[in-house]
C-alpha cells in the first residue's frame, strides 16, 4: 500500500526526544522511504498552514510525533482536512507505528521538510471534540479571550496566540479532560491517556464544609505524604546501601580461603590462584 | 473589569512600575490621598475608578498606572478591617507562575501547586513565613480555586498575589461577598516565572491590629441560631395559648421557612454592636415578631392565590378551610405586635411604627393586585414596580430597620435602609419573574393571577401580540406555548427585565454607598448576594 509519512520534530521547545525522531528517520532511509519532516506541526498548523497542504490533503498517511490523540485533533480542527482521510497518528516510539512504517510503499523516496522559522513558541489548547461537552467553563476561565463560542455554540480556539507559554490551567478546569496542550509535559494533558488527578474533591469539601479546617487537613495531610515520601527515599537508600554491603560481605564470603596477607594489606602483590578453576583468586 | 470599558486594549493604564521603590511610593501616595477622605469598604467597581481617576487628576505622572492605582486605594480601603482579622481566619493565595516554570518537583490536587518547599523558587520560604504567622496559604493555577473560595461567602479575608489581570476577575467576586481583600500584584503578566516585591508582601503579611476586630458574621451558623428560636415548645412558652387556634398558629409558626427575616434583623444587630451584641430574649421575641407578620401574610397570599401547597405541605386553608386560614392569619399578626410589647425594648415606640407602617404598605401593595385582578387589564410597567416595592420591600425594611433601632442607630442610618430595601425589595421581584420565564414554567408567566414585569414591558411595545399570545395561553395550546416561547418580542422582553434587576441590584448598593459602618456595608452587600443569588 501507499501512504505517506510526516514525522513531526517539536523542536520548538519541543518534548519528544531527539533520539527517538533520529531512529525512526534513520530506519526510513535505510529502506529507501520518502518522508515528510516537519519541523514543529504545532507551529506550522498556526503560523503557515499553508506549507501543510500535503499533510491535509493526503488520503491516507502515517504521522509520527507527540502524542497521537494531540496530533489527530490538531490536524482535525484545522478545518483543512481531507474527508475519508485514512490518515493514521502514532507516537514516534509506538511499536505499532513502527512495524506498520516497515511494510509503507512510497511513490517518492525522497524527504521532504517543513520549516518552522517563527521565535514564537507555539503554546495553545487543541480541544479534542470527542470529549468536549461545550460546558464553557474554559471560556470564562481563561484570562487571555484565547476561547470563543460559535453561532452554533461550540466552544472553539479562536485567539491561540494570546495563549500564556506554559499555563496549561483551563486544561485542569475542563471536566471532560478535552483541552490538549501537545508541549505539556503530562498526561492527559498532552493528549496522552490517563485520568487527572483530582484527590480528595477539595473544591466541593470547600463549598459544603468549614473552609479554614478543609485546608488545614489539606496542609497536614501533604505535609505527612512528604514526610513519607522523604521516608520511602531515605528507606530505599537504606536498603540499598544494606544490599551494597550484603554484596560486599558475600563477595568476601566467596574469597578464596587463602591465608596469605593480601587480605589485610593491599601492597602485597600475593599472585595467589583459587584452588578449583587456576585463575587469580580475586581475594584483594 | 477595572477601566475595561474606558481602554479598549493595549497596556494603557495597565503598567506596574518594576521598582519596589516606585511602588512603595505610589503607596504612600495613595495613603495621604486616602487620609483627606473616608474610604469605608466594599467600595464598588465605580468607586475604585472614581479615586483612581481623582488621583490621576492630583499626579497627571500615574496615568500608565490607573489599574494599579485601582487596586491600591481598594487596598487601602480595607487596610484597617483586615489588621483586625486574626491571622488564622485569614488566606494567602499565591499564583503557580512564580514557581520555577521547568524545574519545580511539585504535584498538583485540585486547589494547586503542593508545594515541597525546594528552594528553586520564591514559594517556599512565602509559605514558612506565612504559615507561621498562621495564614492558610494556596498556589492555585488560573482562577477556578479563587473564584471557588471567594464566592463560597465563608471566606474572612484573602491577600492574593497575581497579575492585575487576574485581578480583573476576582475583584467583582470579592465585592459582592464583601470579602476583605488585600492585591499584590505582580510585576509581569507572563504567566511564567513571574515575580513579586517582596517588600511590599511583607508589609502586608504581619499587619495586625485585634483591637479593630468586629468579629465576622457567619451567616450560615447564625441561622441555625435563630432558626432553634422557633422550636415549637420554645414558641408556645412565649406566646401562650392551649386552645386549638393557638396551636395551628404556633405550628405554621414552627415549621417551614427559611427564616430571612429574623436572620436579617439579628445580622444587622450583630454587625453594628460586634461582640456587645446580645442574644437575650428581648431578641428573641423580636425575630418571633417578625416571622408572625411573615408568616401571617404568607397565610393570607395563599388564600387570595388559592394555592395548594407551601413547603412541601398542604396551605392552611386547605388543611382547614378559608374561613378557619383567615382568623389564623389574623391572630399570628397579633402575636407580631404582642412580641414587641412584651420584649421589653427600649425603643418600642419607634419599632411599633417600623412594624405598622410595613404592614399597612404591605395591604396596599396587595390591594393594587387584587384589584388590577378584578380588572383584568395588563399594567403598566411602573404600576408594577409600584406593586413590587409596595408587596416585597416592607418585609426586608421592617427586619433590617428592627436591628438598627435595637442597636441605637440614628435616622441617616433609617433613610438609608429605606432606599436599599425598596431596590432590594423590587429586585427580589423581578427576579421572581424571570425565573417563570423558562419553558416549563411558562404557564405561570402568563397567568392572570400576578402581575409579571415581563409580559407588561412586552404588552407595552406589542400589545396584540401580547393579546393574542395570552389567548393562547388559557386555550392551553400546547404546541404553540414553544411557539411563542421562541419569540423575538419576548426575549427582549426578557432582555430588558434582566437589564433593570440589575439596575436595581447597583441602586441597592448606591445607597449603601455612604454608610459609615464597615461591618454593616460589608453585611448588607453580602446580604444582596446572597438574597438575589442564593
Amino acid at each position: 500500500m501507499t501512504k505517506k509519512i510526516f514525522i513531526c520534530g517539536c523542536e520548538k521547545d519541543g518534548k519528544i526526544e531527539k533520539k527517538s525522531v533520529d531512529r525512526l528517520i534513520q530506519s526510513l532511509e535505510e529502506k529507501n522511504i520518502g518522508y515528510t519532516y516537519i519541523e514543529d506541526l504545532c507551529g506550522s498548523v498556526l503560523k503557515s498552514p499553508d506549507d501543510l497542504e500535503s499533510l491535509y490533503t493526503a488520503e491516507d498517511a502515517l504521522v509520527f510525533g507527540c502524542q497521537s490523540r494531540a496530533m489527530k485533533h490538531l490536524i482535525d480542527n484545522s478545518g483543512r482536512k481531507v474527508e475519508d482521510s485514512k490518515t493514521e497518528y502514532f507516537h514516534v516510539d509506538d511499536e505499532d507505528g513502527q512495524k506498520l512504517v516497515q511494510t509503507v510503499k512510497t511513490d517518492n523516496p525522497k524527504a521532504l521538510k517543513i520549516k518552522y522559522s517563527d521565535e514564537w513558541k507555539p503554546w495553545y489548547p487543541v480541544i479534542d471534540y470527542e470529549r468536549c461537552n461545550g460546558c464553557r467553563k474554559c471560556l470564562n476561565f481563561c484570562l487571555f479571550s484565547v476561547y470563543s463560542v460559535e453561532d452554533d455554540g461550540s466552544v472553539v480556539v479562536s485567539a491561540s496566540a494570546n495563549c500564556k507559554d506554559m499555563c496549561p490551567a483551563c486544561a485542569r478546569v475542563c471536566p471532560q479532560n478535552a483541552i490538549i496542550f501537545p508541549k505539556h509535559q503530562e498526561s492527559p494533558i498532552d493528549g496522552g491517556e490517563g485520568e487527572m488527578q483530582t484527590g480528595d474533591n477539595v473544591l466541593e469539601q470547600i463549598q459544603n464544609d468549614d473552609v479554614y479546617s478543609v485546608l488545614s487537613a489539606r496542609r497536614s495531610n501533604f505535609k505527612t505524604s512528604l514526610l513519607k515520601k522523604e521516608q520511602i527515599k531515605m528507606a530505599e537508600e537504606e536498603k540499598r546501601a544494606c544490599c551494597a554491603g550484603a554484596e560486599k560481605e558475600e563477595k568476601k564470603e566467596e574469597a578464596c580461603d587463602c591465608d596469605c596477607d593480601c587480605k589485610t594489606d593491599e601492597s602485597v602483590d600475593c599472585g595467589c590462584k583459587d584452588e578449583k578453576s587456576e585463575k587469580d583468586c580475586g581475594c584483594k | 473589569m477595572i477601566l475595561r470599558k474606558d481602554i479598549p486594549s493595549g497596556d494603557l493604564g495597565n503598567s506596574l512600575p518594576q521598582s519596589p521603590e516606585k511602588l512603595k511610593q505610589i503607596r504612600d501616595l495613595i495613603r495621604d490621598y486616602a487620609a483627606e477622605r473616608e474610604l469605608i469598604p466594599p467600595l464598588q467597581e465605580e468607586e475604585v475608578i472614581f479615586h483612581s481617576g481623582e488621583l490621576i487628576k492630583k499626579h497627571p505622572e500615574l496615568f500608565l498606572y490607573q489599574k494599579l492605582l485601582a487596586v491600591m486605594i481598594n487596598n487601602h480601603s480595607w487596610r484597617d478591617i483586615v489588621s483586625g482579622i486574626p491571622f488564622n481566619r485569614r488566606i494567602l493565595l499565591l499564583p503557580k507562575c512564580i514557581a520555577h516554570s521547568t524545574d519545580c518537583p511539585a504535584e498538583f490536587d485540585e486547589l494547586g501547586l503542593l508545594c515541597e518547599q525546594c528552594g528553586r523558587c520564591d514559594i517556599g520560604g512565602i509559605l514558612t513565613r506565612a504559615e507561621e504567622l498562621g495564614y492558610h496559604a494556596l498556589v492555585s493555577e488560573g482562577t477556578t480555586t479563587v473564584t471557588t473560595l471567594l464566592t463560597s461567602g465563608k471566606v474572612e479575608c484573602v491577600i492574593g498575589v497575581g497579575c492585575l489581570h487576574s485581578f480583573e476577575r476576582s475583584f467583582p467576586l470579592a465585592v459582592k461577598e464583601g470579602v476583605p481583600s488585600i492585591a499584590i500584584p505582580l510585576y509581569n503578566n507572563d504567566c511564567k516565572d513571574s515575580k513579586l516585591d517582596h517588600i511590599w508582601l511583607d508589609e502586608v503579611l504581619p499587619v495586625r491590629k485585634e483591637s479593630n476586630w468586629r468579629g465576622w458574621i457567619n451567616i450560615d451558623s447564625l441561622r441555625s441560631e435563630v432558626k432553634a428560636w422557633f422550636d415549637k415548645e420554645k414558641l408556645g412558652a412565649i406566646l401562650g395559648g392551649e386552645d386549638e387556634s393557638s396551636q395551628i398558629s404556633i405550628n405554621w409558626l414552627a415549621e417551614g421557612g427559611k427564616r430571612w427575616r429574623p436572620l436579617i434583623m439579628v445580622a444587622v444587630y450583630k454587625a453594628l454592636m460586634g461582640t456587645e451584641a446580645k442574644m437575650d430574649e428581648c431578641i428573641q421575641k423580636l425575630a418571633v415578631s417578625i416571622e408572625s407578620f411573615h408568616k401571617a401574610s404568607l397565610v393570607h397570599d395563599d388564600i387570595v392565590d388559592d394555592d395548594d401547597e407551601r413547603y412541601d405541605k398542604p396551605t392552611l386553608h386547605k388543611q382547614y378551610d378559608t374561613s378557619v386560614a383567615i382568623n389564623i392569619g389574623d391572630l399570628i399578626l397579633g402575636y407580631g405586635y404582642q412580641m414587641i410589647a412584651e420584649s421589653g425594648v427600649k425603643h418600642m415606640r419607634k419599632l411599633i411604627k417600623v412594624a405598622s407602617y410595613g404592614h399597612r404598605d404591605l395591604a396596599i401593595g396587595q390591594g393594587e393586585e387584587l384589584l388590577w385582578r378584578k380588572n383584568k387589564q395588563l399594567l403598566s410597567v411602573e404600576k408594577i414596580i409600584n406593586i413590587f416595592s409596595l408587596k416585597t420591600s416592607p418585609a426586608f425594611e421592617v427586619a433590617l430597620q428592627f436591628g438598627a433601632i435595637i442597636s441605637e442607630a440614628g435616622d441617616e442610618l433609617a433613610e438609608v435602609i429605606k432606599a436599599y430595601s425598596s431596590a432590594l425589595g423590587i429586585a427580589y421581584q423581578i427576579k421572581d419573574d424571570l425565573e417563570d420565564f423558562n419553558l416549563a414554567n411558562l404557564d405561570n408567566a402568563f397567568n392572570t393571577i400576578q402581575p409579571s414585569l415581563v409580559t407588561a414591558i412586552v404588552n407595552r411595545e406589542h400589545p396584540e401580540k401580547m393579546e393574542a399570545w395570552f389567548k393562547d395561553f388559557q386555550k392551553g395550546n400546547g404546541a404553540k406555548k414553544k411557539e411563542i416561547w421562541q419569540q423575538p418580542e419576548l426575549r427582549e422582553g426578557i432582555k430588558e427585565a434582566e437589564q433593570m434587576l440589575e439596575d436595581y441590584k447597583l441602586m441597592a448598593l448606591k445607597s449603601i454607598k455612604d454608610l459609615k459602618s464597615p461591618a454593616l456595608k460589608i453585611l448588607l452587600t453580602r446580604l444582596l448576594n446572597k438574597i438575589l443569588n442564593g
